[in-house]
């Protein structure tokens, strides 16, 4: 292969190290305005009345909006999110009124001019109070909001997803159990920080056509929810990326800079509103993971067989449901580990609370759950007296297993990954020194399934190509990938191909950029797009060159009769064979997965599964409960790896991102409000605290992935927090179950250990 | 959080004297600016909105670090974190001195922000007090009336307040020679990750009057209370006695009772003990006898 397998300079590193990429904050529009938000100071609490009256003569200031005035709910998966507060308000930082005015500083002086009353009521901020019965309930009309079937909110109660998923019999192999393990994990709320915060632009006319340049992820999915908000057609609505997106890890999807800038913009018509999240509301009014409750059950033969597994998780969701009932779906059927379990029984329960909104987060719920079987996974092994390796291997899912969905696995490179991973750390041969610890963790992840992805791969005049895609670069290199494939495909040099920045209006359709689905989804339907246009091509040049279609191939740019080196067309001259003059060429593809799940909307099976061990090797202080993790081993199986660097890349940035969950970050609350929604308080790992990092690629090709490909962009995080932990157990034989691991929790757990043995 | 900062009229002020007589004009409404480093921080967030800035990085030949061994260490207003990391004459005389200002942010900020303006902020946490109180530091303020001079121990009045009138500012901050026989160690653990504030900081200064004999001994802290603190009963139980291990470990535990730690409180304790008592070890090792 000429592209395809290479570590090609990446297309945006050029512009990216001179400064001169181009993101949304360096959008300008003529006669833009700029829009603020007033955002709730209680959690949870009545709006009793609100005057605006002040802040609308303030000089400057174009127009004041209010949940009143735009009363409108929208949502991916479940739709109860208002575009400002309806009434009352659910956690503090709900936008409640918008401010739109000539410049910013005009807009946050007019915002702080406007009055609002509250009437406090009680707030929920633990998902198990909030669960039960006869708990006050944040959202009161839970069964009038619109969901797809596979979403099974509770009418009347602070749920709005109970999933369950249950295979054999787990009370019966629980009590044929030789050992049964009982645990309870728990994880934090973190945020996702992008470097570029939440921007949108919003522009309405006086006809109500919407335009809005935004940097989310998934320019089709906002335009669908928007459409599906406003009862408008999409057709009058156009979203436009920009050129590049300044981080993603699933916080740019769904509608959070853009609903103010819509609502704002509905008020001012003709006049584009610009909304830009500070770091603040990053925090506290965008985005986060969810923290999480998992109770896991597990019962095993004396051999280290799993038996069975009960687990049940408490998804804190926050006050809107946001993407949390299809994060407890495709994280719970992966809740049990990348085992064969012939019993399981497994719960998720997507919990309101009043505290920031949960969604998307680099793994989908993954982390959270890997945090808990995998370290008991370890708990089993040492009580067993069995290898941390061996356990896993023994009970790890291989090639034609049935998974717990039903689906008959296929492309599982995941006892390759174990065995990687162990051999590079030379796992039971290197002697650690004093208070070091390696540990293993291993996992798999799905992805959305089934979902389509649409590209034209459009042929200029002079023979370059154009990638109509929209997939939207958000860092993680799909500009540079997508076009790889299709260079690879139609036989032209990678500098003639260019990627089109996404807009509704121009690009097909996509479902997303997230759930590491990119270079396989988008890579399919390029390639075939680029298929499709290379097949134009050759029928056009056959005549001239006086041979049969199958006879040519592409090459270098150009068309050759196979094996005659010397008979070839350029593109252009190809065209000209059938215009007469140089002209264009539209290659289409679509891709959407062949494929019989249980449902249309995040199925249960998977297209393909992403299978990964991760190690970890570390250092613990004793007198001071300091973790210096020295070492960070990633094995994973991607499928063939389209472009070697950048996958490395992928897993090392979701390796830092696992260490900051493993060991720092952690979002702090006083009734619930955000105390630390800054980096000077909010930390995650710089330069300096990153170990060394060494990914190891498994290419193990899938089937019907672009030259074998599969995905990588969230797994790394998955398995980085217990790896750690495991590490920690074995330098000091304590068992942290509650992250982030901190010192001080190190130090109890080593106090308690020390008071146990005496 | 501000985008962007409010509106401010800004001087830059080419000498001292103009400098003061801005402050004398302006007072209450008016914020120094060297670094900048706290101050736009402190601006954008909403705590301060100064009206006026006035900058005195165009002040020149205020940047110096001299010494003499009659008068010791004397700091300009503008000597720069990163200039005393560097300064030969700090990491002779004073190590512990480049130690804290090593230990605030990241090498972009120390080449911008000023021992001065880290001391003025008068953050509990910040670094540079704990080693110059143990030093026995004063500060020269001076505004359009005149100057007096304070020990740095006066200095703060409260978590970010000092007892700067709005007329005044600092102008210099003096460190007495290091005492015969005598050495000095700032130790720090950061709240989580390597870029990050302290969550304690400890400087010992040892003076031995003969071989492990305690004749003088400083303990100071940051980050463990309201202010920047001295450890005064660690210091007496230090001072005149044989400074074996016995005697260190349990300053260190006088000294971790005399901290008023707020958030973090047992695990504050604990590090300020387990670093007191090893940087006494360490001034202990470092002292040429």
């Amino acid at each position: 292969m000429e592209v395809v397998g290479k570590s090609v300079p990446r297309l945006d590193a050029r512009d990216k190290v001179r400064g001169i990429a181009s993101y949304m904050e360096d959008m300008r529009l003529t006669g833009m305005l700029h829009g603020k938000l007033l955002r709730s100071p209680h959690a949870h609490a009545r709006i009793l009345s609100i005057d605006t009256t002040a802040a609308e003569k303030l000089p400057g200031v174009r127009g004041v909006i209010t949940g009143k005035d735009f009363p409108f709910l929208h949502g991916e998966s479940f739709v109860d999110e208002p575009f400002l507060a309806q009434d009352k308000v659910r956690y503090a930082g709900e936008a409640v009124v918008g401010v739109v005015a000539v410049d910013e500083a005009t807009a946050e002086a007019a915002r702080d001019l406007i009055q609002v009353t509250y009437e406090p009521l009680p707030a929920l901020f633990d998902p198990v109070e909030a669960y039960q019965e006869g708990a006050p309930l944040i959202h009161e009309n839970i069964h009038t909001y619109a969901h797809p079937p596979v979403i099974n909110p509770v009418k009347g109660r602070n749920i709005c997803n109970d999933f369950h998923l249950e295979t054999g019999d787990v009370e019966k192999a629980f009590r044929e159990a030789d050992f049964v393990f009982e645990d309870t994990y728990t994880t934090q709320m973190i945020q996702h920080c992008c470097l570029e915060p939440h921007i949108a632009i919003c522009l309405v006319d006086s006809e109500g056509r919407i335009t809005l340049w935004a940097n989310n992820d998934s320019p089709y999915r906002a335009r669908k929810e928007l459409s599906d908000a406003l009862k408008i057609s999409m057709s009058k609505i156009r979203i436009i990326s920009p050129p590049y997106i300044g981080g993603n890890f699933g916080g740019k999807g769904g509608l959070k800079a853009e609903a103010c800038a819509v609502a704002l913009a509905h008020k001012v018509r003709n006049r584009p509103v610009r909304v830009v999240y500070t770091r603040e509301e990053e925090f506290t009014s965008s985005l986060v993971r969810h923290p999480a409750i998992i109770h896991i059950k597990t019962g095993v033969k004396k051999d280290g067989t799993l038996l069975a597994r009960k687990v049940e998780v408490f998804w804190a969701t926050g006050a809107y449901a946001e993407k949390g009932p299809t994060v407890a779906r495709l994280a719970g059927v992966s809740a049990a580990g990348p085992y064969r379990i012939a019993n399981l029984c497994l719960d998720g329960y997507v919990v309101y609370t009043n505290k920031p909104v949960a969604g998307a987060c680099r793994g989908y719920g993954g982390p959270q759950l890997a945090w808990a079987y995998e370290s008991q996974m370890d708990d089993i092994a040492r009580r067993l007296s069995l290898d941390p390796v061996a356990i896993r291997l023994k009970n790890a899912y291989e090639e034609e297993n049935v998974h717990v969905s039903g689906q008959v696995l296929e492309s599982v490179g995941l006892k390759e990954c174990i065995q990687k991973a162990a051999e590079h750390m030379e796992w039971g041969k290197r002697p650690l020194g004093p208070n070091q610890g390696r540990g293993i963790a291993c996992f798999e992840r799905g992805v959305k399934t089934p979902f389509g992805s649409a590209a034209f791969v459009k042929v200029n005049e002079d023979g370059t190509v154009e990638v109509l895609s929209s997939t939207t670069e958000v860092g993680q290199g799909a500009e540079t990938i997508l076009c790889q494939i299709v260079a690879e495909e139609m036989g032209i040099p990678l500098h003639q191909v260019n990627k089109v920045v996404p807009d509704t209006s121009v690009t097909p359709f996509d479902t997303s950029t997230t759930a590491s689905r990119s270079t396989f989804h988008m890579g399919n339907a390029v390639k075939m797009a680029a298929q499709d246009a290379k097949g134009q091509l050759l029928k056009m040049a056959a005549d001239a060159l006086e041979a049969a279609v199958e006879d040519l191939e592409m090459k270098d740019g150009k068309i050759y009769v196979k094996g005659v080196p010397h008979r070839a067309l350029t593109i252009p001259q190809a065209m000209r064979q059938r215009y007469g003059t140089p002209a264009t060429v539209l290659g289409r593809g679509f891709y959407y997965p062949d494929f019989m799940g249980d449902t249309d909307y995040f199925s249960l099976q998977s297209v393909f599964w992403i299978y990964a061990a991760q190690g970890a090797e570390v250092e613990v202080d004793p007198i001071t409960g300091q973790v210096k993790v020295l070492r960070l081993v990633a094995a994973h199986d991607a499928g063939r790896v389209i472009h070697p660097v950048n996958c490395e890349g992928q897993i090392e940035g979701s390796l830092s991102m696992g260490l900051g969950y493993a060991l720092y970050e952690d979002m702090e609350f006083e009734v619930g409000k955000v105390t630390n929604p800054s980096f000077l308080s909010y930390k995650i790992p710089s330069a300096l605290d990153m170990p060394t990092i060494e990914p190891l690629l498994v290419e193990k090709a899938h089937r019907e992935g672009p030259f074998g490909a599969k995905g990588v962009g969230e797994p790394g995080l998955v398995g980085t927090a217990p790896a750690i932990a495991n590490a920690i157990y074995d330098a000091m034989g304590v068992r942290i179950k509650d992250l982030p691991i901190t010192p001080e929790k190190i130090l109890v757990a080593l106090r308690e250990k020390e008071a146990a043995g005496k | 959080m501000l985008r962007k900062l409010r509106p401010f009229q800004y001087f830059l002020a080419t000498s001292l004297s103009e400098a003061m007589s801005l402050l004398a004009r302006y007072g209450q409404q008016a914020s120094i600016m060297a670094g900048g480093t706290d101050l736009l921080v402190f601006m954008k967030q909403g705590v301060k909105n100064p009206q006026y800035v006035i900058d005195i990085k165009g002040i020149p030949n205020l940047d110096y670090i001299s010494y003499d061994d009659r008068e010791g260490l004397k700091i300009g207003p503008l000597a720069t974190l990163q200039s005393i990391v560097k300064s030969p004459i700090v990491q002779e005389r004073y190590p512990l001195l480049g130690e804290s200002a090593q230990a605030v942010g990241i090498l972009q900020v120390r080449n911008r922000g000023t021992v001065t303006g880290n001391l003025c902020t008068a953050s509990p946490s910040a670094d540079m007090p704990p080693s110059l109180l143990a030093l026995g530091a004063r500060l020269k303020l001076a505004s359009q009336e005149g100057e007096r001079v304070v020990p740095l121990g006066d200095f703060f009045a409260g978590p970010f307040e000092t007892v700067l009138s709005s007329e005044e500012m600092v102008v210099e901050v003096q460190v007495p020679p290091p005492l015969p026989h005598s050495a000095g160690t700032y130790l720090w653990v950061p709240k989580q990750t390597a870029v990050d504030e302290t969550l304690v900081g400890v400087a010992t200064v040892v003076a031995l009057s003969s071989h492990s004999q305690c004749r003088e001994a400083h303990v100071a802290f940051a980050s463990v209370a309201p202010m920047p603190m001295r450890a005064r009963k660690a210091e007496d139980f230090l001072r005149g006695q044989k400074l074996d291990d016995e005697r260190i470990s349990q300053a260190a535990q006088v000294a971790a009772r005399e901290t008023s730690p707020r958030s973090r409180a047992e695990y504050r304790r604990h590090m300020s003990q387990v670093l007191t008592e090893k940087a006494l070890h360490e001034s202990l090792s470092r002292i040429p006898w």
